[in-house]
């Protein structure tokens, strides 16, 4: 394939994922890793390591473009990292012993399941508020925290509960992350909806600073053993910063809704994809 | 520190990063494609470079937080983001060395 056709296509992969990825807080990780991986014949380990830095190039560039971080709780999310990036240093050695080891089936497959469990999340609906009392974990980490709802007009408050709890699944989504080079975002903000029972504003937004912070203890270890080629990344980094850019302000709700029904279909079609690659029927 | 200054001050730091990033990303695949082979061979030093610019964004955020609730006053939470930061040099620095033996 002509060089400079090879770039464009991985920046418009890049933009795809970056634009996605922030539009629907899945990261961008899940495009790119099978685009390339699938679609280009990137070996896995290259494919894993543009997934995790586009991680990060998604949580910062969108970060960097919106207002939502204001809404994050940068306590909550902090004290969560402990576990995330705990997790994402032993699923990064866990990956590298994987891939030594010619068990790369493994991570198509898993990484097949974990995005069919990542899209039932994003088909749920409203978020209620829930009246739940602060536990002993709520005053200990200092879960309290508030923020202005644009939609509701006022301002919500809240309390985190279960932090540890919390933290336990925060360990494994950054083990998920490490391993498999994705961001985990989803399972993020199930943790903090569900168990912890922030508000969903609250737990999508902090959830998309958590990502990068999660994705760059990964990367570095990536980095070391070889998996980030920077010319494969550069274009990809690119593509996602604009993408993400774009996802994050400018898009009005109706068109987001029907786009991300789309995302959703496609992922599927994709999780399907990876698990036959994996068993060894592509 | 108030939450709205810190704020303030970590969305600029993560512009900075990311334009910084895709600034050198971008200079790399120039250097890459261009051609001219004394230049060309620059090409994976800017790129290597603009990745680390994008790595510094969720480090440096992290970094000022620690620095924030330092200044707050906030004990259990510097300690906590100190300790989130440590982690993330362990698996800079001490991982990739232990690797590496």
């Amino acid at each position: 394939m002509i060089a400079i056709m090879y770039l464009l296509i991985l920046l418009v992969i890049g933009v795809a994922a970056g634009f996605v990825g922030s539009l629907t807080g899945l990261g961008g990780a899940v495009i790119i890793m099978p685009a390339l991986s699938l679609f280009l014949n990137v070996p896995i380990e290259h494919a894993t390591g543009a997934a995790l830095v586009a991680t990060i190039a998604t949580s910062s560039g969108a970060a960097a473009a919106y207002v939502k971080d204001k809404i994050s709780n940068v306590r909550i999310g902090m004290s969560l990292e402990i576990g995330t990036t705990l997790g994402a240093i032993v699923g990064a050695l866990l990956a590298a012993f994987v891939y030594s080891h010619n068990l790369s089936f493994i991570i198509f497959i898993l990484f097949g399941v974990v995005v069919l469990f990542s899209v039932y999340p994003t088909l749920k609906k409203k978020d209620l508020i829930k009246r739940i009392k602060p536990d002993a974990s709520t005053r200990i980490f200092q879960m309290h925290g508030s923020y202005y709802d644009r939609a509701e007009k006022k301002i919500i408050r809240y309390d985190g509960v279960r932090w540890w709890l919390g933290e336990g699944i925060m360990c494994i989504a950054g083990l998920i992350s490490g391993l498999l080079g994705v961001g985990s975002g989803v399972l993020k903000v199930l943790a903090m909806d569900s168990v912890m029972k922030l508000p969903v504003k609250v737990s999508t937004a902090t959830s998309d600073f958590m990502i990068g912070v999660t994705a760059v203890t990964g990367s570095a270890i990536y980095w070391s053993l070889g998996y980030i080629v920077p010319s494969l990344v550069a274009p990809v980094i690119v593509g996602v910063i604009i993408g993400a850019y774009f996802g994050s302000e400018k898009m009005e709700s109706v068109h987001k809704e029907r786009l991300r029904k789309i995302f959703t279909i496609v992922l599927v079609v994709v999780a399907v994809e990876m698990i036959l690659r994996g068993i060894g029927v592509t | 520190m108030k939450k709205r200054d810190m704020n303030v001050v970590i969305s600029w730091i993560l512009k900075a990063g990311v334009i910084a990033s895709a600034g050198l990303l971008i200079i790399g695949m120039l250097l890459a494609y261009s051609g001219i082979n004394s230049i060309s061979i620059y090409d994976t030093v800017f790129e290597s470079l603009g990745v680390f610019a994008l790595f510094a964004t969720p480090v440096a955020r992290v970094a000022t937080s620690v620095a924030a609730f330092a200044i707050e006053g906030n004990k259990i939470y510097t300690a906590i983001t100190a300790i989130v930061l440590m982690n993330i040099l362990i698996a800079i620095f001490v991982v990739p060395a232990v690797l590496h033996i």
